[in-house]
């Protein structure tokens, strides 16, 4: 299967940005800020790296869109929603528009690879019996189609990337985040991981990446967010099409 | 290493291993297997206490002593006669010689008494249970035929003993409870500690868009699961002890105080009932709490 093939991601609330940071400080313990009045926003569709030195707050502002962390000031608005704003029962529905592939990945080690799949679906309580069909075929779609009985344990780095990836677009979000997708695998399958984000991209999917690949972010011709010590030094213009 | 979607079911999420679940289960079996005793005893106690009120309220006791010349057994004769007429007396019976040194013999032994001292002759009165008599009535009837008498009032018993009976039972009731709390506290607390070894897991879920009652829901199953397991064994425990204690027959000291019937084993079914909604309740609350301190 071909991300081409699947169904595209519902439009956006009446096309607001798909992310807003409005002036968004992040200090943990009353320590340096992580993050030091960010603002950017992403436009419905459009594909963005985050780049920036270890250290930088790549992962903070992954965090803060993934509603895995709180801002200590500033506004962040997902779909047209102001997320600092909503109450905790308003955040799981709005998390199932999103897709998160965090660096650590999140596997389960005790699921199966199909399993591991599956829990997202289950998570947005979806019935079993109306995506496991899905489940397989995504699998076969990012090469695991023959891995779906393996524990994470027995998987490569590189498999456990792309299971994680599956992971992330079984539900079909509209927002993918994903923070060092490439980290741990050789050259040739960040090459191959980049084309799978650019085919979600190309059917509507608004995607984000932190990484700190150069080369990937280089040959991707996507626009980057550059981060350096909490604040944003670059945000170009966004862009629909990216090169794959 | 495929999987045939068509036949594919979902896996439990959280782990099979939990951190303590083989002391928790085994703490709720022991406390089940308290709390269903404590549960049959109470029906037994509360019943024998009734049993004895019943009696005593049902009884008199005259003791009877003979003056002049007349013998302790024609006096106490007599007093039977007299109490038989009482309107709602339905028997009244003269103890023999020999019942009456039989019920001191616990006491004292009637060959030690000093010679011309007879043992006291008792009358035993039993009422009419739709009209009992009246104990004044019964000393009138005495004081009528010039018998030197006393009365006894069992009623002055019958209520200590239904209290005892009472209070008894509120004790083992207060007992199988606060035993099922030890359940939900004990599931409450091990949910706390599962909730954090299974973080990874959780923090995954709620990345996925999963409500906290979703991930809570996870939790009481679990720990449903468990007790339900736990408590069968606790409960099944104590019916073979209950059995057994039936089986004892009525002669034994035990059972005498005791007396459990077979029917009285039913009262161990909402012991595991009552631990496993409180293992579950109190589990899905605790996960719950730990999630809400989540972001």
């Amino acid at each position: 299967m071909g991300a081409g093939t699947r169904a595209a991601a519902p439009a956006p609330d009446q096309g607001a940005p798909a992310v807003v940071f409005d002036d968004v400080v992040v200090r943990f313990d009353g320590g340096e800020p992580v993050l030091a009045g960010v603002s950017f926003a992403l436009a419905p569709g459009s594909f963005h790296f985050v780049t920036g030195a270890s250290g930088s707050g790549k992962t903070t502002v992954l965090k803060l869109i993934a509603m895995a962390e709180r801002p200590s000031s500033g506004r962040i608005r997902l779909f047209g929603r102001d997320v600092t704003a909503i109450g905790k029962a308003e955040r799981a529905p709005l998390r199932r528009r999103l897709g998160v592939v965090f660096q650590e990945f999140g596997l389960q080690d005790h699921l199966t690879a199909f399993d591991n799949v599956a829990l997202a679906c289950r998570a947005a309580g979806r019935r079993w019996r109306d995506y496991r069909a899905e489940v397989a075929e995504l699998l076969g779609w990012v090469g695991l189609g023959g891995r779906m009985a393996a524990l994470p344990a027995a998987l490569s780095a590189g498999e456990r990337q792309r299971l994680a990836l599956a992971r992330a677009v079984i539900n079909r979000p509209e927002l993918l985040i994903a923070d060092e997708p490439t980290g741990a695998v050789d050259n040739a399958l960040a090459l191959r991981l980049l084309r799978l984000f650019t085919d979600l991209n190309k059917v509507g999917v608004t995607v984000l990446i932190a990484s700190h690949d150069e080369d990937l972010v280089a040959r991707s011709g996507a626009p980057r967010l550059h981060l350096s010590d909490g604040r944003l030094t670059a945000f170009p213009a966004p862009t629909r099409e990216v090169g794959a | 290493m495929s999987i045939d979607a068509s036949r594919w079911r979902p896996a439990p999420l959280l782990p099979r291993r939990l951190p303590g679940r083989l002391w928790l289960g085994l703490t709720i079996a022991i406390l089940t297997f308290m709390a269903a005793l404590a549960a049959i005893g109470a029906q037994a106690s509360l019943r024998a206490a009734r049993g004895w009120a019943g009696e005593l309220a049902g009884s008199a006791s005259v003791l009877v002593r003979a003056s002049g010349l007349e013998s302790p057994d024609a006096a106490a004769a007599r007093a039977a006669e007299a109490l038989a007429g009482v309107p709602g007396v339905a028997e009244a019976r003269a103890l023999s010689a020999s019942e009456a040194d039989a019920l001191l013999s616990r006491f004292i032994d009637p060959k030690d008494l000093p010679p011309g001292v007879w043992t006291p002759r008792l009358v035993t009165v039993a009422f009419n249970p739709d009209r009992p008599a009246r104990i004044a009535d019964l000393r009138a009837a005495l004081a009528a035929e010039g018998i030197n008498a006393v009365v006894e009032d069992h009623a002055v018993w019958t209520n200590e003993v239904r209290r005892t009976g009472e209070g008894a039972l509120a004790a083992a009731l207060t007992l199988a409870a606060l035993m099922i709390a030890a359940v939900a506290a004990l599931s409450a607390f091990a949910a706390r500690q599962g909730l954090e070894a299974a973080a990874g897991l959780v923090g995954a879920l709620r990345l996925s868009g999963a409500a906290d009652g979703f991930v809570a829901g996870l939790f009481a199953g679990r720990f449903a699961g468990l007790a339900a397991a736990a408590a069968v064994v606790g409960a099944l425990a104590a019916l073979v002890a209950a059995a057994a204690f039936v089986g004892l027959g009525p002669d034994e000291t035990f059972a005498a105080i005791l007396p459990v019937r077979w029917s009285d084993l039913a009262l161990a079914a909402p012991a595991p009932v009552l631990a496993v909604g409180a293992a579950a309740l109190a589990a899905g609350l605790a996960a719950r709490r730990g999630l809400s301190r989540l972001p």
